[in-house]
């Protein structure tokens, strides 16, 4: 419950950092994607089960603020949650390596899951010009915020487990 | 002994939970929210009025929070620029200066062009075309969360007489289109996001093209191109492209851009150019709704 409660913030305030604080400090256009790195650092640290459901539920108030179409970014969020997930069985605490390798090929995968399913079907090929624009600046930028955000979410974690999130089983 | 029974019960209970929690397999639960995902898609693609409260009842809780940071951000940066800009103020200042002066002498001149248009334009009972639509000012709290469209939310929504593709300008420059409502919010597609393409026409010569949105050749060099221009169109550089009349949603007369290095497209059937915008899109803070939408006009 505690760790479902816990999830549910984290999300929100994820949300709220991509959509109005980054855009203050957005890079050529681009703000990190705050929500990836959530998702990754849950399926790292969590497992496939409680990734996928945080990934479904952060993908879908993406769409529900963003208007248009609902239902994509959820889908490709939870596809990177569970293949992220496999990594749990290595999880380990002390590693920062395995978790922002990880962000940078979920985030890759995601930008080019996100243009094949919108701009592609649309008609818009040219993926390299996005590359260049949008998808390499995006990943750079959420992999160094990643590294800042990644021990934040670990250390909630350590938190939940400390006060009794072992017993509760989300 | 029945306590040593209870005991076991307990732990064989706690035993049947656990092997139902390890049963629950991810591809189940990924199979399942696939479904539920497909089923949203279907929903808000067909029958986007079902959306609607749910969107209500989430922007009633992330739309004061997203004001607060607007609010607190503004104030930031704002207090940041000050000291940065200082210099250039100054140095802005005494050019203004000058422009001022040379703009008086120039302002005078058009107003006895004015004067005379005026007294013209009755003559022909040319009047409505120039007339100013009435506008909302609105301030952008939160724009682009997913990095790949060109969109951005308002502090204003129904509540305040926002609908649905009403126009947006900031400046005199078109902006974009209220592409979504919701109760105290809306969202604002702008022109030069990839969906979007606008009728525009040429000021001087009432020639027609379709403006489109392209985000890379705005990244790159900070235009967008312009298309289907007639070949027999002459069209100068830096001439003003305005919305065109024929343009089904965006109110005509309003001001996109400028034109710049015009070229036969491939097919040799048409012009083609490209539009460096009027507006800003960079450092865009406060914005003007227009709340004429164009069918009523009609």
């Amino acid at each position: 419950m505690i760790r479902a409660i816990v999830y549910l913030i984290e999300i929100f305030v994820c949300f709220i950092l991509q959509t109005s604080v980054f855009s203050y400090f957005s890079l050529s256009g681009v703000v990190p994607d705050c929500i990836l790195i959530l998702v990754i650092s849950v399926a790292y640290m969590g497992g496939q089960n409680k990734a996928i459901i945080v990934g479904f539920l952060s993908g879908l108030l993406l769409d529900i603020m963003s208007g248009g179409i609902i239902g994509l970014c959820p889908l490709i969020y939870m596809g990177v949650a569970y293949l992220a997930g496999y990594s749990n069985k290595v999880f380990d605490a002390h590693d920062y390596i395995i978790p922002n390798a990880l962000v940078f090929v979920g985030e890759v995968v995601y930008s080019v899951a996100y243009y094949c399913g919108t701009f592609l079907l649309m008609g818009k090929t040219g993926l390299f010009g996005y590359m260049a624009n949008t998808i390499i600046p995006r990943v750079i930028y959420t992999l160094i915020v990643g590294l800042f955000m990644y021990p934040l979410f670990l250390l909630l974690e350590k938190l939940i487990s400390f006060t009794g999130g072992v017993a509760d089983d989300n | 002994m029945s306590g040593k029974r209870r005991r076991r019960r307990a732990a064989r209970r706690r035993n049947d939970k656990e092997r139902i929690q390890i049963n629950i397999l991810p591809k189940h639960v990924m199979f399942v929210l696939c479904f539920l995902c497909g089923v949203i898609m279907f929903v808000s693609y067909r029958f986007p009025a079902y959306m609607q409260p749910v969107k209500n009842v989430i922007d009633m809780v992330v739309f004061p929070m997203q004001r607060g940071i607007n609010h607190i951000g503004t104030r930031i940066s704002d207090s940041f620029r000050r000291f940065e800009d200082l210099e250039d103020l100054r140095k802005e200042n005494e050019e203004l200066r000058a422009q001022i002066e040379d703009l008086t002498a120039k302002s005078q001149m058009t107003n006895q062009d004015r004067y005379e248009l005026d007294a013209l334009r009755k003559l022909y009972e040319l009047d409505g075309k120039y007339t100013d639509y009435p506008k909302v000012a609105a301030r952008i709290i939160a724009r682009e969360s997913n990095g790949w469209y060109r969109s951005f939310t308002l502090d204003k929504g129904s509540n305040d007489g926002i609908k649905k593709n009403m126009n947006v300008i900031a400046g005199n420059g078109l902006v974009g289109i209220v592409s979504d409502v919701r109760k105290s919010t809306c969202i604002v597609r702008a022109i030069i996001d990839d969906n979007s393409s606008v009728s525009g026409m040429f000021s001087s010569s009432g020639d027609t093209c379709i403006v489109t949105g392209n985000m890379n050749s705005l990244k790159n060099d900070g235009i967008i191109p312009v298309s289907m221009i007639s070949m027999n169109a002459s069209v100068i550089n830096n001439e003003e492209v305005v919305v065109s009349h024929i343009s089904d949603r965006y109110l005509p007369g309003i001001l996109i851009g400028y034109v710049k290095d015009v070229y036969v497209d491939s097919s040799n059937m048409t012009k083609a150019a490209v539009l460096v915008p009027a507006v800003d899109f960079e450092h865009l803070d406060e914005v003007l709704v227009i709340t004429v939408l164009k069918e009523t006009e009609e």
